[in-house]
């Protein structure tokens, strides 16, 4: 065989790799989720049955089926519950989120913070705890959601001016700009009071400690319509992958594509960011693995990130309350450290989760 | 008109120099947790890069030119410390304000930047306050070495001498209280971290003063790296689950701490056995900067006794 038949053959291996990822089909593809889904429901189990706190096994039992009281009832019951729902539901906005970013800005490397979403929620933060004295993750989220909305659509306003309307560099540009000033005058304001600066430092970290169904349960509507809201955009997003133009010929309203995304990725991000603060690496992360796994198929994507988003997001932070007993490892860190690594070799795999 | 001769008016003014100069001059060397340092013998314009050494200052009746940032509702002395300039606003130290107030001493700690102190080192010797590490909990030895520095060890042991009388006292009138009960501190700044504080730490050793015997669960945590434990709330229930009275933190100006205020509505608070049978009482600010913190302590304590004793 000659050397450029070689080549064509590895290339053409490539171009198939990337189209169908490491399932051939979809009855490959719906067999892996369904092995993700057993892996996400043993980590489910497993985040009930192990914490900081050490249970035997049977008595997580008698407090799940109600027989169990005082403080084992109340830590199954009132803080891993909850705690591992606020994992699942942070996880799979995180990664879905992610998933339409990467999708809308055709770069592998866009984080759903990407559009001033944390920043925004940051800020509010700031002046939440500045102003207002806010110290509890409830009040934190009544300031986190509504300033990442409005970060958001700031960044989409400024991200439209123009002839060419709300393209994906413009919405990226004006995103890391105001991200960047809002992250500016937060820090600016945290290192003027030494109480922000001890509050912020916690939030900071990203972490599901103290999540109770008081913070989550309000979010419950925003994360279910967020979820929505990025089904919608799943099948056009494909069409738009085609190029503009082809996008435009098979139906594609580009414009109001960008606006569905942009709302799925607001309302997920900015409700997930409102309940476990800024959480690293999940949205970057788990899309390149779930195009590793499927291929460029956006609704395939789509709905590995709903199972692979709550995977990594329930095991960071099962690892985060063991290592470090009896105190506990923020989520936001272990997201970071396992990440990291994951993702620098997922890029050496550059080709096989390609956009 | 008496008009004094040039050559009287160049003497005394040559005096007048070679006095300032030697009192200017005229050091001593002290010894503080980091090692000596040699101060001026009578330190007049003093600077603090935190309110930790501010407090201290003002209750040994000295006033800084320059201090750290503090809000108004953290400190009993805002009417006395309005007014000084803030030359830090919590973590960087504005050296330049430093260096424009000509302070012959400068109080700073041991989470400052070592860079930022070299350069403070160079406009006025600095003594570094243990705040962190083994000498957080050391909270009269920090006071200690500050009334040593600006020559107010008499004031200091009037203070301490007061304290430690107030402290026998509730010993004395609380007695049989104290015989049988035994309490636990805990504290929650960030969501979801609780703090619970040992016998060692610094509200500890103003609570053992005043006779409160610690429970063995918490007594337990000790680390040896320090007395403030970190736990999470899974385990926070075990380590008070043996104490029949339960503290809290509260800011000076007896509001409630958000943080504190969030988890004392939760099932695992409600949980602790001492909580369920109406047992937990605000105690005070934990960390200690002077003695009117420690007294804010005392004061809380004498008012959950009364109440446990139903006086």
């Amino acid at each position: 065989m000659a050397a450029g038949d070689i080549l064509t053959a590895e290339g053409q291996r490539e171009a198939e790799e990337r189209r169908s990822g490491l399932t051939a089909s979809n009855s490959q593809r719906a067999l892996g989720l369904l092995a993700a889904l057993a892996v996400l429901f043993l980590l489910v189990l497993l985040s009930i049955a192990v914490g900081s706190r050490p249970m035997p096994l049977n008595t997580v039992i008698e407090a799940l089926l109600g027989r169990a009281s005082g403080n084992d009832a109340v830590v199954v019951l009132n803080l891993r519950l909850p705690r591992t729902v606020s994992a699942m539901i942070t996880g799979l906005s995180l990664a879905l989120a992610g998933a339409l970013i990467q999708a809308l800005t055709r770069n592998p490397l866009a984080d759903p913070g990407v559009l001033g979403v944390n920043a925004g929620a940051a800020f509010a933060i700031v002046i939440g705890i500045s102003l207002f004295d806010l110290g509890a993750a409830y009040q934190y989220v009544w300031f986190a959601f509504p300033g990442a909305i409005l970060a958001t659509l700031v960044v989409y306003r400024i991200g439209s001016l123009g002839r060419a309307g709300a393209t994906p560099i413009q919405l990226t540009l004006a995103g890391i700009a105001l991200g960047a000033v809002l992250n500016g005058l937060a820090l600016g304001l945290t290192l003027l009071d030494p109480d922000v600066f001890d509050r912020m430092r916690g939030w900071n970290a990203g972490s599901l400690a103290g999540r109770g169904y008081e913070v989550i349960l309000p979010l419950l509507p925003i994360f279910a319509l967020g979820v929505l809201v990025a089904g919608l955009a799943a099948a056009p997003l494909n069409a738009a992958a085609l190029g503009e133009d082809l996008g435009a010929a098979l139906g594609v309203n580009l414009a109001h594509l960008r606006a569905l995304v942009v709302v799925a990725v607001t309302l997920l991000v900015g409700a997930a960011t409102a309940v476990a603060g800024p959480i690293g690496f999940v949205g970057l992360m788990v899309p390149h693995v779930a195009r590793w796994i499927v291929g460029p198929d956006q609704r395939w994507i789509m709905l590995y990130c709903l199972v692979l988003g709550p995977v990594l997001v329930v095991a960071a932070d099962i690892v985060g309350r063991l290592v470090v007993q009896p105190a506990e490892l923020p989520v936001g860190i272990v997201t970071a450290l396992l990440g990291a690594p994951v993702l620098i070799v997922l890029v050496r795999r550059r080709k096989a989760s390609a956009l | 008109m008496h008009i004094p001769s040039l050559r009287s008016a160049v003497y005394g003014l040559a005096a007048a120099l070679l006095l300032t100069g030697s009192v200017m001059a005229q050091t001593r060397t002290i010894e503080t947790t980091f090692g000596p340092v040699e101060i001026p013998e009578n330190p007049q314009r003093i600077i603090t890069t935190h309110y930790i050494a501010t407090q201290p200052l003002v209750e040994l009746g000295v006033l800084p030119v320059g201090q750290g940032r503090i809000d108004e509702a953290n400190t009993p002395f805002w009417d006395q410390i309005s007014d000084i300039p803030f030359i830090s606003e919590g973590v960087e130290i504005n050296v330049e304000q430093v260096a424009a107030l000509q302070p012959d001493l400068i109080f700073s700690i041991n989470l400052a930047d070592e860079q930022q102190l070299a350069q403070l080192r160079e406009i006025a010797p600095v003594i570094v306050i243990g705040i962190r590490g083994a000498d957080r909990s050391n909270w009269q030895n920090r006071v200690h070495q500050i009334a040593d520095a600006v020559n107010k060890l008499p004031e200091y042991e009037e203070l301490e001498t007061q304290l430690a009388a107030r402290q026998q006292q509730i010993k004395t009138d609380y007695a049989d209280v104290l015989a049988n009960e035994n309490f636990s501190v805990f504290s929650v700044w960030t969501p979801g971290q609780p703090v619970v504080f040992t016998s060692e730490s610094m509200s500890g050793k103003i609570l053992t003063g005043a006779g409160a015997q610690y429970a063995p669960a918490s007594e337990a945590l000790a680390l040896p790296e320090g007395a403030d434990v970190n736990l999470s709330e899974e385990t926070l229930g075990d380590a008070l689950v043996d104490s029949k009275n339960v503290l809290y933190n509260i800011n000076l100006d007896g509001s409630d701490n958000p943080a504190t205020a969030e988890f004392k509505q939760s099932a695992v608070y409600e949980a602790i056995p001492a909580v369920a049978a109406g047992r937990s009482f605000p105690i005070g600010k934990l960390t200690i900067a002077g003695f009117a913190d420690a007294n804010f302590i005392l004061d809380n304590f004498e008012k959950a006794l009364a109440n446990i004793s139903g006086k």
